[in-house]
């Protein structure tokens, strides 16, 4: 009796196919709000990231701007270097290099590089000068880790930490194949050599991770431009 | 949904209110902790956040309620979902489009919003019972509470954290800053200062309404 009663209270189930229609309804207003709104951010980002990218080349070279020089992004591997055009909305590179405006000259190479760090990647880009074979600048791009330690903000804002970078020995073996000594990160106050990282007190694992993307970035592309590097010089 | 009667209360002052300050999400309903502890350690990344909810709140609680006479009950959270998912898709990729900084900031806290239950808790049981106009009302309502408390706990911690309120100094080279503010512990510590607070605010006002009524008691 008492089921019979319930039974007769409960709405008959819709139809299957109301409710695909439904759902398919809903998909499709999803699906063209979103292609809309993509369509319409795209550029716009790739824009954004085109010129913080720039930015950010400009930063690792102190003395070098947009008024003297002309950055121009290369992908650079073991099959040989591509030139990247970044108009058509390909962001393949992996070498940006910048030329003087007035004779062409190479003024510096800047190069990315990624490690894990506390929280996420750590991205950075260094600037490598092949004529003392060693680096001379670096900026973070991106860094998610400790706020107030690890953050962009608090690393770009330790001279101390920053100066490591003033002058960072890459220096390759006699017979170019390889870096003579891997970058290493070591604890605070500890720093003897050329190749050393003097870490930053407190933020430990994110000075780890900028070492070891520096580290794993210039063994790979150090050799390749040294190279690669008249290519790279008369690419302008 | 189809099978619901609509309610056809008229939308006054509260309606907006309730969410702002007697049904704030944070500090009286306790819900969406997770990014107003994880993303207010400055008072930019508080507001950036509280605008994106604000927006995936409205538009969802809109769109949730103009359907709500086709949705059927029984795909009814799929579809709030899609709808949610769809907002917070725009919003990702508007904040990319407005400000790296801000975007590199939120991270994964942005696509997170799907999952906040602010809002799916306004379209299952608000928009989907209730008229467009004061649907808007309503989550426009929750959306600004949210974005209230989450400033009140960023600017805190950022104050304390760093001695800057978006990005400006306020103190001199001597302040050595509270660094645990702006880390984890110190997003609970700050939320428990301001739950506290306003639990003492709501005694206070009910202390002062028992006394009003004693007296009208004690006079008639």
């Amino acid at each position: 009796m008492n089921s019979e009663v319930h039974q007769s209270q409960t709405p008959p189930l819709p139809s299957s196919i109301s409710m695909i229609r439904t759902l398919g309804l809903i998909a499709m207003i999803s699906g063209l709000l979103v292609v809309l709104v993509v369509q319409f951010t795209d550029p716009i980002i790739k824009e954004k990231e085109r010129l913080a990218l720039e930015q950010a080349v400009f930063r690792v070279f102190p003395g070098i701007d947009r008024e003297t020089a002309t950055r121009v992004s290369f992908l650079l591997s073991q099959q040989g270097l591509i030139r990247v055009d970044e108009a058509s909305g390909s962001n393949d590179a992996n070498l940006y290099a910048l030329y003087n405006n007035n004779d062409g000259q190479l003024m510096g190479i800047a190069l990315p590089a990624a490690a894990q760090g506390y929280q996420d990647v750590v991205r950075t880009l260094y600037g490598y000068d092949p004529e003392c074979e060693c680096i001379v600048g670096m900026v973070i791009t991106k860094s998610t880790d400790t706020p107030g330690m690890g953050d962009k903000k608090s690393v770009e804002g330790n001279g101390q930490f920053m100066a490591n970078f003033a002058n960072l020995s890459v220096r390759l073996t006699a017979d170019h194949s390889r870096l003579a000594h891997p970058i290493e990160t070591v604890k605070h106050g500890t720093k003897t050599a050329p190749w050393q990282i003097d870490a930053i007190s407190g933020a430990t694992i994110t000075s780890r991770a900028i070492g070891n993307g520096l580290n794993a970035s210039a063994m790979t592309m150090v050799p390749l431009i040294k190279h690669h590097l008249n290519e790279i010089k008369e690419s302008e | 949904m189809a099978d619901l009667p609509h309610k056809t209360t008229p939308i006054t002052l509260d309606t907006f209110l309730r969410g702002l300050w007697k049904e704030n999400p944070v500090f009286v309903m306790l819900l969406g902790l997770c990014p107003a502890l994880a993303v207010t350690n400055t008072t930019f990344n508080a507001l950036g956040m509280g605008l994106a909810t604000l927006f995936v709140l409205v538009c969802s609680s809109a769109l949730v309620s103009l359907l709500r006479d086709y949705i059927p009950k029984q795909v009814r959270i799929a579809s709030y979902i899609v709808i949610i998912a769809t907002f917070v898709t725009i919003v990702d990729y508007g904040i990319h489009a407005i400000s790296l900084e801000l975007y590199n900031a939120l991270g994964a806290f942005i696509q997170l919003i799907v999952a906040n239950c602010v809002i799916l808790g306004r379209a299952e049981s608000y928009a989907s019972k209730n008229r467009v106009t004061k649907s808007i009302i309503n989550a426009a309502g929750m959306g600004f509470g949210f974005t209230f408390a989450l400033l009140c706990l960023g600017s805190v911690r950022e104050i304390l954290g760093s001695g800057t309120l978006l990005g400006y100094p306020l103190f001199g080279e001597s302040f050595q800053p509270w660094v645990v503010m702006v880390l984890p512990p110190g997003g609970f510590f700050v939320i428990g200062t301001w739950l506290l607070l306003f639990a003492w605010l709501k005694e206070r006002k009910q202390r002062k309404i028992t006394r009003q009524e004693e007296a009208a008691r004690a006079t008639g």
